[in-house]
């Protein structure tokens, strides 16, 4: 039987877009005569494979060059580092106008070309549940390369030989290794992954309601690792005896810190219980690889100076999710290191990955915000996903990226009929921070107003005022806080928005921030155009921040606050200034 | 409701057998509170104070039963405390000695919380057993040792056994610690409170299953092996046929995790001195009451865990002389090991610790002295924990090491031959002085 071959469409742009020729690695999952290539990289130094989440494997390699021909042999040779199939994909992709992909299979030194399924993330996901595996492993040793080789071998070790327990936190569910027959608790090891998250979902919250206006997201089941501490009595146990204390004088550096795993495993939904523990564990090996080889990555340089290596050997994880890439990559940067110190390294990772690299993707502010992070209480994250389409039948450009909604009346502050301005401010700085381009959180409206007293703009008196702000003030502070400049549109009358059609469609198209707009009284933001060249009609997809009411998207969805408007919407008797906020270029 | 203990009828023997040799005793009351019910396991008379037997209850020297019941707490398994005294006396001690009681028993107190790991405390309300020898008539009373607030109470000596439930688990150490160069002259004392206080704080943090299952913290442990109609109807029900004589098994899972910890918890590097490695097992039996909480149950098993670390290690510093505690070599310390032994006339087993070269002979004394009880022949000790081969681990230190020459600790059975050896090397100086000199 011939296997069925899925490629995620983001693997398919990455590969139709690619310019240079090069030569790399396919990752993906396979099960059951199925592949899903879920992602490609470029080969190099680094291996990346320890960044996928846990069950995402090396399944072929891929080759881009200018005829389209391809050495066997070469690839022969470079399938052996396959070991999850037999059967390992090849991809080859003609540089051209456009790009070529033929897709072909290796089996018994045979490579014979292959029909293959593209398939969107959504596809893809919905028969996948990530796991966030999370726990502590304290590591100690002397600090030199072998030392540390060696804590991370018997870290591994330790893992690896049953120690360890598996748990869904706030449940009664356990998954234990062994040959044990009860291997797990709470649940029965017959049933599918799928019901382990129903499990969870069932205690954590019981508000998950109007699913359906939600666009897709990913599922995400959170599992804690523990350790066994006990041994049972009955176990007849060699070389036990009662506690001693072993102290060895000797000088040496150490270095003691904690491992706080953060991983992620992409599982079959359908998949057995009983099969999960042996992925968990070798989730969290992949886990403690990556991080060994990110410390050995900052240390090698520089070995003597203690406060050096305190700094750069305190690692922390990230977990990104490139659209682009349609897939978790987890990093883990020293904390040490500033967003320009690892400005490098980014760069090589976009290009391994075959990502352009105006737009940052791997900076701390890009991570990944998981749920948790992100509780009922705080802004909700891009609600314009899901509001009702426009029937105008043009070009649709739409802001890039996340931001956060900010509105009336949050973190308990009263400003309805003042605030608007400010809220509509800090959705533009939100766009900022989320994608990465700033390091500092969203500024505060005492922040803001004491910024426009620093600057001079205003008088002293204003900081703890109701006073308004406009687009000059937003420009203002975008540009002393976060290092933003503006590009200022002005239009007489609400009429003649109309007009600003394909200013606006380059902007979301070559920038991609949201844009504050102010007139009369009102500052509003806008998400995203749709602009009819023959007809001339124009949408603007609005957010409020007039909304007064709790985070709820249902509401403020249907009610319109966020959503398609006409020309109308704009009054003909106001003039309107735009804050069209530039984009840096570079990772 | 009055508060009320019960005791198997075996002990209010002893009791009367005791009044009859002596006018006059004080002793401890030890056993388990559950539900607000004593449970009582054993009376210990208080040895003897300089030799000298009291001849009155206001004869009694409060350091030296609070000393005693320092040293009985640490043969209890986890759950089992000092629940009170009893006193024997020819008139009505509760009228005549009200005081006397009150300061007895909070130099107990005072004396047992001093020392947190040993988790000697218990309930504040103690039972105050008083045996009257004229009329052989007793009666007990609670005592609050913080209010010292008495209230009626209520004991009852019953001829059926009262049931245990039998629970064990062996709790697995190996913890590595760096010294830093600062530290480096600490005792070892200082040390290890500082590796008690990073057992105690992941033990609380632990998760616990019984008999591999894992229940409400509220249900309590009959309802273990008992179980809810499952919705996994797998065959697997093999352990829920209970074996009553089988003891439960319980198993600690431990998270590092605070759960919040955004992941910059702890990191350190820095200049070290040297390490110290602690390895080993405790094995914790202990006896609970099948009406006791998953709470509850939990909890005594971390305190037998705790008491039973904290008392090894006392023992140890107390029989280490001063440089000893603070010698600045690489050594091997190896703390007594626990033993167990059968309480008579019960199934319940208690603790002893046995240095390395002591034997059961040494554990019958302990008995005798703390407990009053006497074994005739030989006693029967269960050697729980087993002892280590040093030579493995001074071995394992050599190999990473240099050549250095690792002195092995003395310790009771080998310090003869320490002496032989010292004798050996003065002699040979003498001889070669008296060589040079003379020559």
């Amino acid at each position: 039987m011939k296997p069925l071959i899925k490629i995620s469409e983001s693997v398919i742009k990455r590969l139709s877009k690619a310019k240079e020729p090069c030569f790399g690695k396919l990752a993906g999952t396979c099960s059951q005569n199925t592949f899903v290539v879920l992602g490609l990289h470029v080969d190099n130094e680094t291996d990346l494979f320890n960044s996928y989440p846990g069950e995402v494997y090396c399944c072929g390699v891929f080759q881009i060059n200018d005829d389209g021909t391809f050495d066997e042999d070469r690839v022969l040779q470079s399938v052996h580092v396959v070991d999850v199939t037999d059967s390992p994909i090849f991809i080859s992709c003609k540089l051209g106008a456009p790009n070529e992909i033929v897709v072909r299979i290796v089996s018994n030194d045979h490579i014979e070309e292959l029909e293959y399924l593209t398939v969107s993330e959504q596809d893809i996901y919905s028969q996948f549940v990530h796991i966030r595996l999370k726990g502590e492993i304290p590591l100690k040793c002397e600090v030199s390369l072998e030392s540390i080789q060696e804590a991370f071998q018997k870290v591994i070790k330790t893992v690896s030989s049953g120690e360890v327990v598996f748990t869904i936190p706030k449940t009664n569910v356990f998954l234990f290794g062994g040959a044990n027959e009860d291997s797990t608790v709470g649940i029965d090891s017959e049933r599918k992954v799928v019901d382990m998250l129903e499990e969870s979902n069932e205690t954590v919250e019981g508000i998950q309601k109007k699913k359906k206006t939600q666009s897709f997201k990913l599922d995400i089941l959170d599992i804690n690792i523990l350790k066994r501490v006990t041994r049972n009595t009955e176990d007849s146990a060699t070389n036990q005896h009662a506690p001693l204390c072993i102290l060895e004088k000797k000088a040496a550096k150490a270095l003691d810190t904690m491992l706080c795993i953060d991983f992620l495993s992409v599982i079959y939904r359908e998949g057995k219980v009983a099969n999960l523990y042996e992925i968990l564990i070798e989730t969290t090996v992949r886990y403690l690889k990556l991080y060994e080889s990110s410390l050995m990555s900052y240390f090698v340089t520089y070995v003597s100076d203690i406060a050096y290596i305190a700094e750069v050997s305190r690692l922390e994880t990230f977990h990104f999710y490139p659209t682009e890439c349609g897939h978790f990559l987890t990093l883990l940067y020293p904390t040490s290191e500033t967003e320009n110190s690892l400005k490098k390294q980014r760069e090589l990772l976009h290009k391994q990955l075959l990502l352009d690299v105006v737009t940052p993707m791997f900076r701390r502010g890009n991570r990944y915000k998981f749920k948790i992070e992100n509780p009922n209480s705080g802004p909700l994250l891009n609600p314009h996903e899901g509001v009702k389409p426009t029937d105008n039948g043009g070009t649709i450009a739409l802001v890039k990226g996340k931001y956060e909604y900010y509105h009336y009346c949050q973190n308990k502050m009263d400003d309805n009929g003042w605030g608007c301005a400010y809220r509509s401010l800090q959705t533009l700085a939100s766009w900022y921070k989320l994608q990465g381009y700033v390091d500092r959180e969203v500024p505060s409206y005492k922040e803001i107003q004491k910024c426009l007293v620093d600057i001079g703009d205003k008088p002293a008196s204003f900081i703890d005022s109701r006073q308004w702000i406009g687009s000059t003030e937003v420009n203002f502070v975008l540009n002393t806080l976060l290092g933003i400049t503006c590009k200022i549109l002005y239009v007489s009358s609400g009429e003649d928005m109309a007009m600003k059609g394909p200013e606006l469609v380059n902007h979301f198209l070559n920038q991609g921030s949201p844009i504050m707009i102010g007139g009369g009284v009102l500052a509003h933001t806008i998400l995203g155009v749709d602009y009819n060249q023959q007809t001339g009609d124009i949408r603007f997809l609005i957010l409020d921040p007039h909304y007064t009411g709790g985070e709820d998207l249902h509401v403020i969805q249907n009610k319109g606050w966020c959503g398609w408007k006409t020309v109308d919407f704009w009054d003909k008797s106001a003039y309107y200034n735009m804050c069209l906020p530039q984009v840096p270029r570079g990772v | 409701m009055v508060r009320s203990a019960v005791a198997d009828e075996h002990l209010l023997q002893y009791i009367t057998k005791t009044a009859k040799r002596n006018i006059c005793s004080v002793g401890l009351i030890l056993g388990q509170v559950c539900l607000g019910k004593d449970y009582v396991i054993h009376f210990a008379k208080t040895p003897p104070y300089q030799s000298q037997e009291p001849k009155s209850i206001t004869d009694v020297n409060n350091m030296w039963v609070a000393d005693h019941a320092h040293h009985a707490t640490r043969m209890l398994p986890g759950g089992m405390f000092v629940l009170g005294i009893f006193l024997i006396s020819p008139e009505d001690a509760f009228t005549q000695y009200n005081s006397k009681i009150v300061s007895i028993l909070s130099a107990i107190h005072k004396a047992l919380i001093e020392i947190p790991y040993l988790h000697g405390s218990g309930s504040t309300e103690k039972l105050v057993l008083n045996y009257c020898s004229k009329n052989d008539k007793y009666s007990a009373k609670y005592y609050d040792v913080n209010t010292s607030r008495v209230q009626p109470g209520d004991i009852k000596f019953l001829p059926k056994g009262t049931k245990w439930n039998n629970m064990e688990c062996s709790y697995m150490i190996d913890q590595l610690y760096y010294l830093k160069t600062n530290e480096a002259d600490w005792p070892l004392q200082k040390h290890i409170k500082g590796v008690l206080e990073d057992i105690r704080v992941s033990l609380e943090k632990s998760t616990f299953l019984f008999n591999g299952e894992c229940k409400d913290g509220d249900e309590n442990l009959e309802s273990i092996g008992k179980k809810k109609v499952s919705r996994s109807a797998s065959g697997k029900s093999h352990h829920d046929i209970k074996d009553t004589n089988k003891a439960m098994q319980a198993s600690i899972f431990q998270s590092y995790s605070s759960g919040t910890s955004q992941g910059k918890s702890c990191h350190e590097v820095f200049e070290s001195a040297g390490q110290l490695r602690i390895v080993g097992q405790v094995a914790c039996k202990l006896w609970l009451q099948p009406k006791m909480s998953i709470r509850e149950a939990s909890e005594a098993i971390k305190q037998d865990i705790m008491r039973s670390l904290c008392s090894r290690l006392e023992m140890h510093w107390d029989s280490l002389t001063e440089e000893e505690n603070s010698e600045d070599i690489n050594c091997v310390h190896e703390p007594p090991r626990r033993v167990l032994i059968t309480l008579p006339n019960t199934k319940i087993k208690i603790s002893d610790y046995l240095f390395p070269g002591e034997g059961p002979q040494d554990a019958k004394a302990a008995l005798e002295e703390l407990l009053d009880i006497k074994v005739k022949g030989n006693l029967d000790i269960q050697d729980v924990e087993g002892q280590a081969d040093i030579s493995e681990y001074y071995k394992g230190t050599l190999e990473s090491e240099s050549e250095e020459v690792l002195p092995k600790l003395p310790t009771d059975a080998n310090k003869f031959m320490y002496l032989v050896g010292l004798g050996v090397a003065f002699l040979v100086l003498i001889l070669s002085l008296i060589v040079h000199f003379y020559r």
